[in-house]
């Protein structure tokens, strides 16, 4: 096993109000998976996916990954786990527009003790592995939204990770730009990269072989 | 570690040069904290090297006792005790005062003119002892200084400064002769020239003998205090006392005072100059100096650290989204943090490097157009420039610990 997600909670405080985000969430996946998890907006899948990242903590529950209690690791040691065994992916690309493509997707490897050719190889596989070879000098301005979305998707590869946590990916996509990032997190799939993409979108969580519906915080 | 610390240097610098402008204007407080840093330790060095140069070249274990000139009143008063400003009886006395004392010379300033020289200067000419030259230190290029025979047979020799040799060409060598109002007197010696201007301060006056002449002085035997000749061998310029050493200055002092206000019945119509007070009044005025140097310099790094501070807390606020970006892909807080004490430092030793520029051309340019004396020490660079840098991680401290602290979620989601 992979990921265990057992009995979360979390709430949010918005003025004397507590908003209740996860509910006695479960959520379970194995090595090498692909999991959707579907939902509208609000419905707690975002925060889900933080979580997941090491980006947050729930107020209640246990979360292992990898066979590391994720909460009660310090700071450091989740940074450590983000740079070496997760990828990000988000709705909005989060590249760096002072950076070209090359530049963005080494990123990860500036908190990393590699050495520097072997980044050069690493950067240079995984640009190619979403076809953006041709534009690696190019900055994100110079790119279209498919092709931002692959150098992001190129940056959460580079580092190799165990598993890559998408924020619906498609969001800011075109159908037919959508339609290649998808293909890719097939492939990906296919090479046994565990994902785990959270989309309000039924077409794009239907890449998955796993769709989980959230709702009021729990998964169906 | 070496790659992670020079991947954030490097990124500092990226994100420095996108904002040329903004970058180089919030450094300006720190390059002008910096060359006014620069320019006054430079300066102040530079008086302290000129100061101290000149009291070790009065000798420290010198002490000096001048003519002081008395308005008319006080000298009617100062003649009714019988007290005629410096004279030789007070060389005597001083002679055989203590065992401390080494040895007394004295130097009397006189009104002769040299006639047909054909140069334009007026020479300062002055009579003195033998041990005057040895006592000053004086650096005899060519021939000899006077000595004890020459002002026992009265000899009508003299001594020439380096630049009245120079200008007077051939009839300035040793064995040519010069004449003084009725008398010729036959160069024994001349002095090295001293390239270096004379320089006055308030109580030490500093002179390079370039244009000087040395007679020799007589000293008559079995002088009296109230003898007949006293008057006519009074009016000494100055009486230089050598003690044997640093300790024996101050016991001496003291009773070189008392000696003379015996002598002068209390008319003080001389001056007491010890050079080693002299010295401890210099280094008293440094440490001064160097008080209000430090303020003047804490005030303008502050000023200039704030700026650093201001720029840098918009700075984080403006690249939220990038802290996010980073922290998601596995940077730590601390390296966040680090990210932006690095901006800082690089942000503040530019400024530095400016200022340190700044301040070498501003110390050529005093040194040129005021005359002040500068020195440029690796002091006077490193301090500066030090301080800039403590100044950058100082003021950048607050901004970067604001980065590290931000929440990631949050900061992924600015827009």
């Amino acid at each position: 096993m992979l990921l265990e997600f057992k009995r979360v909670f979390k709430s949010y405080q918005i003025g004397k109000n507590k908003i209740p985000v996860l509910q006695d969430l479960d959520l379970f996946v194995n090595e090498g998976e692909f999991v959707s998890i579907m939902g509208t907006s609000g419905s707690g899948k975002s925060t889900l996916l933080h979580i997941l990242g090491g980006l947050d903590t729930p107020d209640e529950g246990t979360y292992r990954f990898n066979a590391r209690d994720m909460l009660s690791l310090s700071d450091e040691e989740r940074s450590w786990i983000r740079g070496h065994w997760l990828g990000f992916v988000f709705q909005t690309f989060n590249l760096l527009s002072e950076l070209d493509v090359v530049g963005n997707v080494s990123l990860p490897f500036t908190y990393r003790k590699t050495k520097p050719e072997k980044i050069a190889s690493h950067v240079e596989h995984a640009i190619d592995r979403v076809g953006l070879l041709h534009r690696k000098g190019h900055r994100p301005f110079e790119l279209s939204g498919g092709e931002m979305q692959r150098v992001a998707i190129a940056r959460a590869l580079a580092v190799n990770p165990k598993m890559i946590l998408a924020d619906e990916p498609t969001g800011n996509l075109d159908s037919r730009n959508s339609e290649h990032i998808l293909d890719l997190f097939r492939e990906l799939h296919q090479t046994g990269t565990s994902i785990i993409l959270v989309s309000h979108d039924e077409k794009v969580a239907a890449v998955s072989e796993r769709i989980l519906q959230m709702e009021d915080g729990c998964l169906q | 570690m070496m790659p992670q610390v020079l991947s954030f240097i490097i990124t500092a610098y990226h994100s420095l040069l996108i904002h040329k402008l903004r970058s180089l204007l919030s450094v300006l407080g720190v390059v002008c904290g910096v060359m006014a840093v620069m320019i006054m330790i430079s300066t102040g060095e530079g008086a302290k090297k000129e100061v101290l140069g000149r009291i070790e070249q009065m000798g420290l274990t010198n002490i000096y006792v001048n003519d002081k000139l008395l308005s008319e009143e006080l000298q009617k008063r100062a003649e009714k005790k019988r007290s005629y400003g410096l004279s030789l009886y007070d060389v005597e006395y001083l002679r055989s005062l203590s065992p401390m004392i080494v040895s007394v010379g004295a130097v009397q300033k006189v009104a002769l003119t040299p006639v047909g020289t054909g140069i334009n200067i007026i020479p300062s000419i002055f009579k003195c002892t033998a041990n005057y030259g040895e006592l000053l230190g004086l650096d005899v290029r060519r021939g000899r200084f006077i000595n004890v025979q020459d002002s026992l047979n009265n000899r009508q020799v003299c001594v020439i400064g380096g630049l009245m040799s120079e200008r007077l060409g051939s009839d300035g060598r040793v064995g040519k002769l010069i004449r003084m109002d009725d008398r010729l007197y036959t160069i024994i010696g001349v002095l090295r020239k001293v390239d270096k201007k004379p320089v006055k301060t308030a109580k030490v006056t500093n002179q390079n003998f370039n244009d000087t002449i040395f007679l020799p002085l007589n000293i008559p035997h079995n002088l009296t205090k109230f003898g007949t000749s006293i008057a006519q061998h009074s009016m000494l310029s100055s009486i230089v006392v050598e003690v044997a050493n640093r300790e024996n200055v101050e016991p001496a002092a003291r009773l070189i005072n008392r000696a003379m206000e015996y002598n002068h019945q209390g008319v003080l119509d001389y001056d007491v100059i010890v050079p080693l007070e002299l010295l401890d009044q210099a280094l008293a005025a440094q440490n001064i100096f160097n008080l209000v140097l430090t303020v003047i310099a804490a005030v303008s790094l502050l000023v200039g650290g704030i700026g650093i501070m201001n720029i840098m807390l918009a700075t984080v606020t403006e690249r939220k989204r990038e802290i996010g970006i980073r922290r998601a892909v596995g940077a730590t807080r601390k390296d966040i943090a680090f990210q932006f004490l690095a901006e800082s430092s690089l942000l503040t030793m530019c400024g530095g490097t400016i200022g340190i520029a700044g301040g070498f051309i501003s110390v050529f340019v005093i040194e040129n157009l005021a005359g002040w004396p500068i020195e440029i020490t690796v002091v006077s660079v490193v301090i500066p420039f030090v301080l800039a840098c403590v100044t950058g991680v100082f003021f950048g401290y607050y901004p970067a610990v604001q980065a590290a602290k931000m929440d990631p979620i949050k900061t992924l989601r600015a827009e």
